[in-house]
């Protein structure tokens, strides 16, 4: 998948655990950690919208494209 | 009362085995009766009184084999039945375990009803096969179930396949956050 989640980079900059957050968008921890490892096929827009909310950025902070899509 | 797919399927899928079960052994024990076979054998090829059976150990053991193949595959499709009415017990529905066991069953079903015009002429053949010459009967014909059967089979065939890519379709659903 030639997209990174670079989730975990910006709750370290927000210094936000990820049980806070999952708690704050209302999703699972586990899913919260499924998005961070990027095993999952997609994301949706109102989860990425809430988190951006939260988080305060953008989603290209959260979400960066590989070129080389290793 | 709201209608529980789970509480229904609960108490399905166990009647689907015993229905299965009884089906056949029922089945082997009409054969296994002279007078219950004949009237059994009329029904089923649809021969009045007037026509006379010759029965002997050799014709009632054909129509019961003939009759339990037919019959066995509508075991096959009751156990399948009840091992999807199984899994909807536990409230999953979207699970290959369902789409697989419609397919299966639906197959079942509608070769059953298909090979059912082929079931009637074997025992039909079967019961006058000893009668003298000119009293011999073959029987061919279709009946309204046959059809729906075969028809409700093929439906239910294709709903699995439209389950299999619903189950697909969940599963990637799953994957998204």
């Amino acid at each position: 998948m030639p997209i990174d989640v670079t989730l975990d980079v910006m709750l370290a900059r927000r210094k936000m655990r990820s049980k806070t957050l999952a708690e704050q968008i209302g999703i699972t921890e586990q899913n919260v950690s499924l998005l961070k490892s990027g095993k999952v096929k997609g994301i949706r827009f109102e989860t990425l919208a809430r988190i951006c909310e939260v988080l305060e950025c953008q989603p290209a902070d959260i979400l960066v494209y590989r070129a080389d899509g290793d | 009362m709201t209608f529980s797919p789970t509480r229904i399927s609960r108490w399905l899928a166990p009647l689907c085995l015993v229905l299965g079960a009884l089906l056949l052994v029922s089945n082997i024990a009409i054969w296994n009766v002279p007078t219950l076979g004949e009237y059994t054998a009329r029904r089923i090829s649809g021969i009045g009184v007037d026509v006379p059976v010759t029965l002997g150990s050799g014709p009632l053991l054909f129509a019961m084999l003939a009759t339990s193949l037919h019959l066995l595959l509508l075991a096959y499709a009751l156990f399948h039945l009840s091992r999807v009415f199984r899994v909807f017990t536990a409230g999953t529905w979207f699970v290959p375990a369902v789409s697989e066991g419609l397919i299966r069953f639906g197959f079942a079903l509608g070769l059953y009803g298909a090979l059912s015009p082929l079931m009637r002429t074997l025992v039909t053949l079967a019961i006058t096969y000893r009668n003298g010459e000119g009293d011999r009967l073959l029987a061919i014909g279709f009946t309204g179930n046959d059809l729906v059967l075969a028809m409700v089979g093929t439906l239910i065939v294709i709903l699995g396949y439209i389950m299999r890519e619903a189950t697909t379709i969940a599963d990637d659903n799953r994957q998204i956050v």
